[in-house]
C-alpha cells in the first residue's frame, strides 16, 4: 500500500492532481466571495483566452531557465517582433504578420545565443544590454510604418488571431510543439542534463555550447509566436524605451516557474499552461472583488512565491542561488 | 594461460606538484574480478579515471586487446568497451531513468531528429527487469528514487552494453545489504560472460570474497599483485601501509601532557545518514586526532561541531563558558575555528584577495562604529599573513592565484587573526607540499603550547600518529577505537579499527 | 573571434557617438532648438502631437527634439535634464505628476532655458509649492491644458443621456494628474445627474487601471466586464489611445459591441468606423493641438517676444472637441486627420501673435474655426 502511494506521489497524475487542485481552490475561493460575476463557464473560457499568450512565452522561457540561464530581452523582442509583423502586414497581409513575427523572433534568438556563447558573460547581463538595443531598434521600426497610426492593426481583415478559434489554434500548436521537442527529440534531455550538471553533461559528449545556443533560438521563436498573439490581441503594439519592455518578461516567466516546479512530475508544458491560467484566474477574481490593480499585483506575486516555495523549497542549509 | 584483455604501461598522473599515480604497470585478465585497494590518496580512483577518460594521462598508456587506448571522455571510453561506476553520484537530476541510462547514446532510438521515447522506455524497462530492478520505472524522473536506487541505475547504465572492462569504484558503501547482493550478482554475471571487473573497495573482506586477484597501490605506486585465495586481510593491510614512520615533520614529544580541563564537550551528536551518537571531550592544549575511511562520517562530524549541520541532534558545549554551540556565528563568536577538507569551496573565497579573506571573520571586531578603515584592515591581514609566511606578491593578491599550500596558510591566518581557542582542522595538509606541511605542523605545535586545543580530522594515518595526543577512530558513523599517543603506536593498529 | 567582436563594438560605439553628436549639432547653426518631453511620441495621441509639432517646426525653421519618458516620474525629471544637456533653447513637457515640476522648473532656471507644460497645469491648491515656484520662475513660460473636470462631466452626461446607468471606469495609471482631474469630473457628472434625476440614478464604478498598451488595456477591460457583466457603459479615461484600442478589442471579442457604450478622451485611428458600428458612443479629443500652443509660447519666449513674468505665467485653457456620430467624425477627419488644422502660413502667422491673440486662437479652435480659415 505504502509503495503504491509512494509511486502515485511520484507520478504525473499526482502532479496534475496538484495543479487542478490549486485551480479548483482558487476558483472556489473567489466563487464563494463573488458568486455572480466570477467563474462561470463562459468567464472561464475568457480567462483561458487571456492566459494562453503568456503560456506560449512561458514555454519558450522554459528551454533556457531549465539550463540555469536567463533572458531579460524577451519583452523587447515581443515589441520588436510585433512591430516588424505589423510593418510587413501592410504589404503582405497575413504572411507578413506571421512570418514577420516568427522570423524576427528567431533571428533575435540566434543573435542572443551567439553573443552569449561567444562572449561567455552571464546570460542575464548580456540580455539586459540586448534589451536596450532591441527597444531602440523597435522605436526605429515604428517610424518606418507608413500608416497614419503606426504599429496598429487597423485592417479588420488581419485580426484572425485576435480571437477564437485561431488564437487557440496557434497557442495549442505551440504547446504541442514544445511537448514534442521535450519528449521526442534529444533537446529536452540535453537541456535538462546541462541544467542538472554541465560537467557531467559534457563528459557524456554533449556539446553544451551548441545546445545553449539552440535553447536561445527556441526561446525567441516561441516569443515570436507570443508576439503574433499579443499584437493581434491588442490590435497593435507600442514601442517603448528605457527598459519599459522588461515588464513584459514577468507574466510568461511566472508560467515558466510553474513548469520548473512541476518538472519532477514530467509535465512541464501542462504546468505552464495551467499555471498561467491560475494566475489569470486570480487576477480576474480580484477584479471581481473590486480590488485595485496595485493590490492585485501584490497578491499575484505573493501567491506565486507561495506555490514555488511549497513545490521547490531547498533543504535547510543548502546553497540556493 | 589467462588472456590479458587490458594492461597499463608506466601510467603516470600529475596534478600540479602532486604525483598522484606513479609508473603503474598492471595487467587485467579477461573474465576476472580484479580488486584494487590502497589507502586514501593511493591513486586507485585516479588510475581508473584515466582509464575511463575522465582525466587525461600525464604519461604512459593503456592497451586494450592489443591496441593502445585513446579516450578523451566517458562516452569515448564507453564506445571502446570501458565503463565506470563512479564513487559520487553519476546520474542527472531532472532526467528520467531511461534518459539517464541512454544519455549520449540516443542515436539508437533516433529516426532522423525524432526520438522514439516509447521504444527507449520499453528497452530500458526490459533492461531493468533483466537486472531484477522491476520496481524501478523507466519513464519516471530519477529524482524520485533513493540514492541507492540511483546507484543501481548507474550500474545498469555502466554494464548493459556489455563493456569489456567495468570499474566499480567504492560503490558498495552507498548500498544496503540487499543492494550489495544485487551488485555482486551483476559482477558474477559479468565474470561469467567473460567480462573484466576492476573492483575498488575499502572493505577488505568484501574484496577477498569477490575477487580473483588484488593489486595494492601505495602513494600512487603499485606495491604488489596477489591472488585473493593466497592472502588474508592482515597481509593486505601490511601491503597497504608498509612504510616507516617518518618523523621529519611531526612532533617529537611523547610525555603526554594534556590538561584535565575540558574546553569542548560533544554529547550524543548525530547527523542522520552521516554519524550517530558521538560523544567525546576535548581538553585544553590537546591535539585530538579523528581518523577513519573517507566515508566514515568524520568530515561531517567536524562540520557539525562547528555548527554547520542543520539536522544535527545532540549537543556541543563549551563548559568554561557554560554555552551550547548551535550555529556557525555562535561558534566563531566563542572562539571556534574551522577549516574544511574542501578548501576551495568551503574554506577560502577564491574571488577576493588575501586581505579580505583573512579579515572576513574579524570584521565585527575591526569595524569601529561600523566604519571600516582599509589601512587598518590591511595592516591586520599583513601581520597574520607574515606570521604564516604566506608566499604572495602582496596582501591585495587574489587568492585564486595562490598554490594550495598558501591558500591553506591564508585560511589558518584568518583564524589566528580571530585568536580562536579551539581549532577544528579537517584534512589540514591535504594536497600540500612537504615544506608547507612542516609549517602547518609547527603551527599546530605552537598553538598547543599556547594552550589552544585542536581537533584534527585526517585520512592520513601517519599524520594522526605523528601529531595527535589522542586518536579516535570512526567506522560507519560511530567511534570504533581510541588510541593514546605512544612511540609504539603503529599504522596497523589504526587500520585494524578503520576497516 | 574576440578581435572581430572588439572591432564590432568599437564601430557601434563610434557610430552612436556620431549620432549623438549629430543630435546636438545645434551649436553649429543659429536655428532655435526646442525639446519635447512626452510620454510617447509613437502611440495614438503622441504620434498626432508629433505630426503637429513637426509641421510647426518646419514652418518656423526650428529644430525639434523628442524624449519619450513613459510618464515614469524619474524619467520625466531626467528628460528635462537630457534636453537641456542636448542644448535646447526651450522645451515643452507633459509631466505625469505635479511633484516632478519642482525639478523641471529648477532645471530650467539653472540653465536659463524656457519651459512650458502641455496637457497639464499645476494646481495651486493641491500643489502650492510647485505653483509658487512656477509663478516666480523667469523661465517657466506657462501651461496649456484642458478643463479635465469639465470634460469628465460632459462625457458622463453624454452617457447618461444615452440611457446608461451603470458605468465602469478604466484608467491607465493610478495617481496620474490628468486622470485624477477627469475622475473628479466623472464623479461630479454622476452627482449632477443624480441630483437632477433622483428616481433614475446612475452609478460609477471604481477604476481599474489598464496601462498604456493595447494588450494590457484589453486584459483589464475584459476583467472589468467579466466582473461586472451588467454594465452598460465604459469610460476609457485615456492613456494615449492604445488603452482604448485594447478596450474596444475586449468588447468586440466578448460579443458586446454596441451593447456597451464607450467614451474616451483620445481619438482613435478607426473612430469613424467605431462610431458607425456602435463601438464608440462619443469621444472628446482633437486636443493634439494643445502642445502646439505651448510650443508657440516657448518659441516666442526664446525670440524675446513674450516677457516671462515672475509673478505669474501664461495659461491657455484648451477646448476639447466632442465627436458623437459619424457625421461629426467626417467633419473632424477632413480638417484634423487628413490635413492639419493649421497650415504652414497659419503657423507662421500664429508665431507672430501676441499672447492674447494666441490664447484667443486656441480657445476658438473647432471644426468651424478651421473651415472659416480655409
Amino acid at each position: 500500500m505504502n509503495e503504491t502511494i509512494s509511486r502515485f506521489k511520484r507520478s504525473k497524475y499526482f502532479g496534475y492532481a496538484l495543479l487542478f487542485g490549486l485551480a479548483l481552490f482558487f476558483w472556489a475561493f473567489f466563487k464563494i466571495l463573488s458568486p455572480h460575476n466570477f467563474g462561470t463557464s463562459k468567464l472561464m473560457a475568457n480567462y483561458l483566452q487571456t492566459s494562453i499568450q503568456y503560456a506560449v512565452g512561458g514555454c519558450g522561457f522554459y528551454f533556457i531557465v531549465v539550463m540555469g540561464l536567463f533572458d531579460m530581452s524577451i519583452g523587447a523582442n515581443i515589441v520588436l517582433s510585433s512591430l516588424v509583423g505589423v510593418l510587413l502586414s501592410r504589404q503582405f497581409g497575413y504572411y507578413g504578420l506571421i512570418f514577420g513575427c516568427l522570423l524576427c523572433g528567431t533571428l533575435i534568438g540566434s543573435f542572443n545565443g551567439f553573443l552569449y556563447t561567444r562572449l561567455r558573460i552571464p546570460s542575464m547581463i548580456v540580455t539586459v544590454g540586448l534589451m536596450l538595443v532591441l527597444e531602440s531598434v523597435a522605436a526605429y521600426v515604428v517610424k518606418l510604418d507608413p500608416a497614419g497610426f503606426p504599429g496598429k492593426l487597423t485592417d479588420p481583415n488581419i485580426l484572425a488571431f485576435n480571437h477564437a478559434p485561431w488564437n487557440y489554434i496557434v497557442a495549442v500548436s505551440a504547446f504541442l510543439l514544445m511537448a514534442f521537442i521535450l519528449r521526442f527529440t534529444k533537446l529536452g534531455t540535453y537541456f535538462n542534463a546541462i541544467g542538472s550538471n554541465e560537467f557531467v553533461a559534457k563528459a557524456m559528449g554533449i556539446n553544451v555550447e551548441k545546445y545553449k545556443f539552440i535553447g536561445f533560438v527556441l526561446l525567441h521563436f516561441f516569443v515570436g509566436i507570443m508576439a503574433l498573439l499579443t499584437v493581434s490581441y491588442g490590435k497593435g503594439m507600442l514601442a517603448v524605451t528605457g527598459m519599459e519592455s522588461m515588464g513584459r518578461n514577468f507574466k510568461p516567466l511566472m508560467g515558466t516557474f510553474f513548469g520548473v516546479a512541476f518538472k519532477k512530475y514530467g509535465m512541464p508544458v501542462s504546468a505552464i499552461v495551467i499555471g498561467e491560467f491560475i494566475i489569470t484566474l486570480i487576477f480576474n477574481g480580484l477584479v471581481a472583488l473590486n480590488v485595485p490593480t496595485t493590490i492585485n499585483d501584490f497578491v499575484t506575486g505573493a501567491v506565486l512565491l507561495i506555490i514555488v516555495t511549497l513545490t521547490n523549497r531547498g533543504a535547510r542549509g543548502s546553497v540556493v542561488k | 594461460m589467462k588472456e590479458v584483455v587490458l594492461r597499463s604501461e608506466n601510467v603516470n598522473k600529475h596534478f600540479g606538484i602532486t604525483h598522484a599515480v606513479k609508473d603503474v604497470s598492471l595487467e587485467f585478465y579477461r573474465g576476472e574480478v580484479h580488486g584494487l585497494i590502497g589507502e586514501n590518496g593511493s591513486g586507485k580512483s585516479t588510475y581508473c579515471s584515466m582509464l575511463s577518460g575522465i582525466h587525461s594521462i600525464s604519461s604512459g598508456r593503456f592497451i586494450l586487446e592489443g591496441k593502445e587506448l585513446h579516450v578523451k571522455s566517458l562516452v569515448e571510453a564507453n564506445m571502446n568497451g570501458i565503463s565506470i561506476v563512479v564513487q559520487e553520484m553519476g546520474t542527472l537530476s531532472g532526467l528520467t531513468v531511461a534518459e539517464n541510462i541512454f544519455l549520449g547514446r540516443e542515436h539508437k532510438f533516433m529516426h532522423g531528429f525524432i526520438k522514439d521515447t516509447a521504444q527507449m522506455n520499453r528497452e530500458t524497462q526490459q533492461l531493468l527487469d533483466s537486472y531484477g530492478l522491476n520496481r524501478i520505472n523507466a519513464s519516471t524522473v530519477i529524482d524520485n528514487y533513493s540514492f541507492e536506487d540511483r546507484k543501481l541505475i548507474e550500474i545498469v547504465k555502466a554494464t548493459y552494453f556489455e563493456p569489456l572492462v567495468v570499474t566499480i569504484d567504492e560503490t558498495t558503501t552507498a548500498l544496503s545489504q540487499k543492494g550489495r547482493e544485487e551488485l555482486f550478482k551483476i559482477i558474477e554475471h559479468l565474470k561469467e560472460t567473460n567480462k573484466t571487473v576492476i573492483f575498488i573497495s575499502h572493505d577488505l573482506s568484501e574484496v577477498l570474497a569477490h575477487t580473483d586477484r588484488i593489486s595494492v597501490l601505495r602513494d600512487g605506486a603499485l606495491v604488489k599483485t596477489v591472488n585473493s585465495n593466497e592472502v588474508d586481510a592482515d597481509e593486505l593491510k601490511r601491503l597497504m601501509v608498509g612504510r616507516e614512520l617518518d618523523n621529519r615533520y611531526y612532533r617529537t614529544d611523547y610525555d603526554g601532557t594534556v590538561s584535565d580541563e575540558v574546553v569542548l564537550s560533544v554529547s550524543n551528536l548525530s547527523v542522520p545518514g552521516e554519524f550517530e551518537d558521538i560523544s567525546f571531550d576535548l581538553h585544553q592544549g590537546e591535539i585530538l586526532g579523528i581518523g577513519g575511511l573517507s566515508e566514515c562520517g568524520m568530515h561531517e562530524l567536524g562540520k557539525a561541531i562547528f555548527g554547520g549541520s542543520y539536522d544535527r541532534t545532540g549537543s556541543v558545549l563549551l563548559p568554561r563558558k557554560g554555552l551550547e554551540i548551535t550555529s556557525i556565528p555562535e561558534a566563531i563568536k566563542h572562539g571556534i575555528a574551522y577549516t574544511s577538507k574542501d578548501r576551495d569551496n568551503e574554506s577560502i573565497v577564491l574571488a577576493i584577495n588575501i586581505a579580505d579573506n583573512i579579515t572576513l571573520p574579524s570584521l565585527d571586531i575591526l569595524a569601529k562604529k561600523r566604519v571600516l578603515k582599509k589601512k587598518e584592515l590591511h595592516a591586520f591581514a599583513q601581520s597574520h599573513a607574515d606570521r604564516m609566511s604566506v608566499r604572495m606578491t602582496g596582501i591585495k593578491q587574489y587568492v585564486f592565484d595562490l598554490s594550495g599550500g598558501n591558500k591553506q596558510k591564508v585560511v589558518l591566518a584568518r583564524w589566528l587573526g580571530r585568536d580562536s581557542d579551539i581549532f577544528v582542522l579537517d584534512s589540514p595538509t591535504r594536497g600540500i607540499d612537504v615544506k608547507v606541511k612542516a609549517d602547518i605542523y609547527a603551527l599546530m605545535s605552537e598553538l598547543k603550547e599556547r594552550g589552544k586545543s585542536i581537533i584534527m580530522i585526517s585520512e592520513e594515518i601517519l599524520e594522526l600518529i605523528g601529531m595527535s595526543d589522542r586518536i579516535l577512530i570512526m567506522k560507519n558513523g560511530k567511534f570504533n577505537g581510541t588510541f593514546t599517543r605512544s612511540v609504539a603506536l603503529t599504522e596497523e593498529d589504526l587500520i585494524a579499527k578503520m576497516v | 573571434m574576440k578581435k572581430a567582436m572588439m572591432i564590432l563594438f568599437s564601430v557601434i560605439l563610434v557610430s552612436s557617438l556620431l549620432f549623438a553628436g549629430g543630435a546636438g549639432e545645434k551649436a553649429s547653426t543659429a536655428k532655435p532648438l526646442i525639446g519635447v518631453s512626452i510620454w510617447s511620441s509613437t502611440d495614438t495621441l503622441g504620434s498626432q502631437v508629433k505630426r503637429m509639432l513637426d509641421a510647426a517646426a518646419k514652418a518656423l525653421d526650428v529644430d525639434v527634439m523628442y524624449v519619450d519618458q513613459g510618464h515614469i516620474s524619474e524619467r520625466v525629471t531626467a528628460s528635462a535634464e537630457t534636453l537641456v544637456a542636448a542644448g535646447v533653447d526651450g522645451f515643452i513637457i507633459c509631466n505625469s505628476a505635479s511633484a516632478e515640476m519642482t525639478s523641471v522648473i529648477n532645471t530650467a532656471n539653472r540653465n536659463k532655458v524656457y519651459t512650458a507644460q502641455f496637457f497639464r497645469v499645476i494646481d495651486p491648491v493641491a500643489n502650492p509649492n510647485e505653483h509658487a515656484l512656477a509663478v516666480a520662475s523667469p523661465y517657466y513660460v506657462g501651461s496649456v491644458h484642458e478643463d479635465e473636470v469639465d470634460n469628465g462631466i460632459n462625457l458622463v452626461r453624454i452617457l447618461c443621456e444615452k440611457g446608461n446607468r451603470k458605468i465602469a471606469l478604466e484608467g491607465w495609471e493610478a495617481g496620474d494628474a490628468t486622470f485624477l482631474l477627469r475622475w473628479e469630473g466623472y464623479k461630479k457628472g454622476i452627482e449632477l445627474w443624480n441630483a437632477e434625476n433622483p428616481k433614475d440614478k446612475a452609478v460609477l464604478l471604481d477604476p481599474q487601471y489598464g496601462g498604456t498598451t493595447s494588450d494590457t488595456g484589453r486584459a483589464t477591460a475584459e476583467a472589468i466586464i467579466n466582473a461586472n457583466p451588467d454594465i452598460d457603459a465604459l469610460i476609457v479615461s485615456g492613456g494615449g489611445g492604445d488603452t482604448l484600442v485594447g478596450a474596444l478589442a475586449a468588447i468586440e471579442s466578448l460579443g458586446l459591441k454596441g451593447k456597451i457604450d464607450v467614451v474616451s478622451t483620445d481619438f482613435l485611428a478607426d473612430l469613424d468606423e467605431q462610431l458607425a458600428t456602435g463601438g464608440m458612443a462619443a469621444e472628446s479629443g482633437g486636443h493634439f493641438c494643445d502642445p502646439l500652443f505651448a510650443f508657440m509660447m516657448v518659441y516666442n519666449a526664446i525670440k524675446g517676444n513674450y516677457k516671462v513674468p515672475t509673478d505669474g505665467y501664461y495659461e491657455i485653457l484648451f477646448p476639447y472637441l466632442y465627436v458623437a456620430s459619424s457625421e461629426d467624425y467626417n467633419a473632424y477627419a477632413k480638417y484634423f486627420v487628413d490635413e492639419l488644422p493649421y497650415n504652414a502660413a497659419e503657423l507662421r502667422e500664429m508665431a507672430n501673435m501676441s499672447f492674447d491673440q494666441l490664447k484667443a486662437a486656441a480657445e476658438r479652435l473647432s471644426i468651424e474655426d478651421v473651415i472659416s480659415r480655409r
